[in-house]
């Protein structure tokens, strides 16, 4: 493992099994995406945009 | 001897035809028979060698499949010896700290909403729907999510008339600066500007119908939903005006914007006092179970109810409204749905 | 007033928040990016920030969640009179810990990570059932296939592991045999669950979720690689007395009065797994409708 990651010192076993993921954030933007937005209340930037969970008019 | 232990969410609801087995974890409801209703129901009390010998041989075949097909949908697993007696039920018990969830309110020009700013913070409301009445430019849309900047709402959604600025390039500006909006309807649009797909941070939708006011209280499949936020409130209080408030176009406040009972204007008390009247919780507590043919519906805890349209001929001792919603067509005793009212697209303009 | 040590970025925080405001009780928010200011005024102590300010005989209870109070330390030219500085302004910050971490609170930040290693010792020794473990430089002991490994800090987390990549430190099965010698790792006896348990503790109290995560290849392991597609059955749980009874020695013997704790269930043992004292809980709080955040709210 510690040849993989270019290591001069031994690195537990944990290593070999590691799971990789993309970071790169994926840039497809749609509705349901997570968005935040400031919230003075909760003393937050980071209070959560979300849709309801139930209907709450049906116009349509 | 084996014993079937149901999972404690999943939901089975009986109706006057037939049941549906929703699963509160996964949001899917299906439909079922009352026969298999009577399975689920001696599985609980039985133990599964003890249901099988009162049948024949051929019957035991479909309580074989009858299990199978809770096991492989995952809706409960075998113990041996006794069921176990460490899974307990789940509470379905409704539990919401903030005083209002929602607002439904009905504009003709916006400096109502810095009216109402100030309470929707005091109340905590999550959720803000804007029906108006005049057509909205792109400065206005802007204005309105200036308007909530730093609040409570976790989102906005705003019914609009449509007209022709508004394309792509209309919609691509609020793209960038719209945060708390999470879905533009635009109605009276006799032809869809562009296909929006699902591309923008909100949802957008053109209705060719010119949507009233009145056009709301509609009962489809595609208004029900299954989550168990929604259906422990409908199991306790009522699915559509429970932490509700409603602002007609003339600043009245009411349970809902078309209903007639009103408990006082904008322009001259606030909403908290409004909520103070006692007769403005009246309703909120009214289930699906306490009103006529719902309660015998097996769609009553994952539809939305309906107090403004109804077939008013039932009211209960205290002088509420009981009868089904006017919109709704489907018959429980029946399992039928009325021609065209079960999927929307068939209704007539 | 209830001082919320946390994150900017933490929707648990915003949720209990809610309970909070429901209750009529008073709080303040602390960012993990707030760099505080010891001052005085009138002889009480002031903690400032650039959004926050307030008393510290004022604070009337804690709840430590994420992040952590960090101070601005001066920095002096003289060799002398830094290192002196710098040891007067370490006792003031000591001393407002200390005092906050001895008014009520929910977890502290000096106990928010433990070690995993000594909290299994005192688990056997208390008399939990736990799944043979020990360490090894190398794979000569290891049953192959019968084995996991785990990571012996918290984090199973690495950013950037790569460029544009992070990884993940599930628990793994040791399928093979490794060549030579590798540095100290965590081994396990590997154990066919019927299902896990998590359990939530709060002063005392146990909220349970069973996890059935075996019929699911991807989760059959660690049920963290979330399956988004067909989600885990998870259901509450109700834990025999004694486990429980255990769970609160087991929490007392380490100091802490709240914090998640994982079981494996097999027949009709419990095996212990880990302690994390500031896990996530909204979501076993939702799917079981525990109200959690309710629970956090009450007790501050």
């Amino acid at each position: 493992m510690k040849k993989l990651y270019k290591e001069k010192n031994k690195l537990p076993l944990t290593f070999k099994y590691i799971e990789i993921f993309k970071t790169k954030n994926v840039s497809k933007i749609h509705s349901s995406m997570v968005y935040s937005v400031p919230s003075e209340k909760y003393q937050t930037e980071y209070h959560v945009r979300e849709k309801p969970l139930k209907q709450l008019t049906r116009l349509i | 001897m084996t014993y079937f232990n149901l999972f404690s969410n999943i939901m089975v609801t009986k109706g006057a035809s037939r049941i549906l087995v929703s699963d509160l974890q996964r949001n899917i409801s299906e439909l079922y028979s009352l026969e298999f209703y009577e399975v689920i129901e001696e599985l609980r009390i039985k133990s599964i060698e003890n249901i099988l010998e009162n049948y024949d041989a051929e019957s035991r075949e479909f309580i074989y499949e009858y299990i199978e097909l809770l096991l492989e949908k995952e809706y409960g697993f075998v113990s041996e010896g006794d069921w176990d007696r460490n899974f307990p039920p789940i509470s379905y018990e409704y539990h919401e700290p903030n005083e209002i969830t929602n607002i439904f309110i009905e504009i003709n020009n916006l400096s109502v909403l810095d009216t109402i700013k100030q309470s929707v913070e005091h109340l905590g409301v999550k959720h803000l729907v804007i029906y108006s009445h005049k057509k909205l430019s792109l400065r206005e849309f802007q204005d309105i999510e200036l308007q909530f900047t730093g609040s409570v709402l976790n989102g906005i959604e705003i019914f609009s008339p449509y007209h022709d600025d508004v394309d792509e390039n209309f919609i691509n500006h609020l793209n960038q600066t719209l945060k708390r909006i999470y879905g533009l309807v635009f109605y009276g649009c006799a032809k869809t500007p562009f296909t929006s797909g699902d591309k923008f941070r909100f949802h957008v939708q053109f209705s060719s119908e010119d949507l009233k006011i009145s056009s709301c209280g509609k009962v489809n499949l595609k208004y029900f939903n299954t989550n168990s936020q929604k259906v422990s409130e409908a199991l306790h209080h009522n699915s559509c005006l429970h932490k509700k408030i409603g602002i007609d176009v003339n600043g009245n406040i009411k349970n809902c914007p078309l209903m007639v009972e009103n408990f006082g204007n904008i322009n001259n008390i606030s909403l908290e006092d409004a909520l103070t009247n006692p007769g403005f919780r009246k309703y909120w507590n009214l289930t699906k179970d306490k009103i006529e043919i719902c309660r015998d519906c097996e769609f009553r805890y994952i539809c939305t109810d309906c107090r403004a349209f109804t077939e008013n001929n039932h009211k209960n001792s205290e002088g509420l409204d009981i009868s089904k919603p006017l919109k709704c067509g489907y018959n429980p005793y029946t399992g039928k749905w009325k021609a065209g009212s079960k999927n929307p697209l068939q209704q007539k303009h | 007033m209830i001082l919320i040590i946390s994150q900017n970025n933490e929707i648990t925080t915003t949720e209990v928040i809610k309970e909070l405001i429901a209750m009529g009780k008073k709080f303040h928010r602390v960012h993990e990016d707030e760099v505080f200011e010891i001052k005085v005024q009138q002889k009480r102590i002031v903690l400032q920030s650039a959004r926050s300010i307030f008393f510290l005989d004022e604070i009337t209870s804690v709840w430590y969640r994420r992040g952590g109070l960090v101070f601005k330390r001066l920095k002096y030219t003289h060799t002398a009179i830094n290192l002196n500085m710098n040891e007067t302004q370490h006792w003031l910050e000591d001393y407002v810990r200390k005092t906050l971490e001895s008014r009520k609170h929910i977890n502290k930040e000096s106990n928010a990570h433990i070690n995993k290693l000594l909290v299994l010792d005192k688990a056997k020794e208390l008399g939990f059932d736990v799944p043979d473990y020990y360490l090894a430089e190398n794979t000569c002991d290891v049953e192959i296939g019968n084995t996991v490994i785990k990571t012996i800090n918290g984090n199973v987390m690495l950013e950037e592991i790569r460029k544009n990549k992070g990884g993940f430190m599930y628990t793994s099965v040791v399928d093979e045999h490794e060549e030579g010698d590798f540095f100290i790792t965590f081994f396990q006896e590997k154990i066919e669950k019927d299902f896990e348990i998590r359990a939530f503790y709060l002063n005392g109290q146990c909220w349970s979720m069973a996890i059935f995560s075996q019929n699911d290849e991807q989760t059959k392991v660690d049920f963290r690689k979330y399956n988004k597609t067909r989600p885990n059955r998870n259901v509450p749980y109700i834990l025999p007395p004694h486990i429980e009874g255990k769970i609160q020695q087991l929490m007392n013997c380490f100091d802490l009065n709240c914090g998640s704790l994982d079981f494996i269930k097999k027949g009709d043992q419990y095996y212990f797994l880990e302690i994390n004292p500031i896990g996530q809980f909204l979501g076993m709080s939702h799917t079981c409708n525990y109200s959690l955040e309710q629970k956090i709210a009450e007790y501050l």
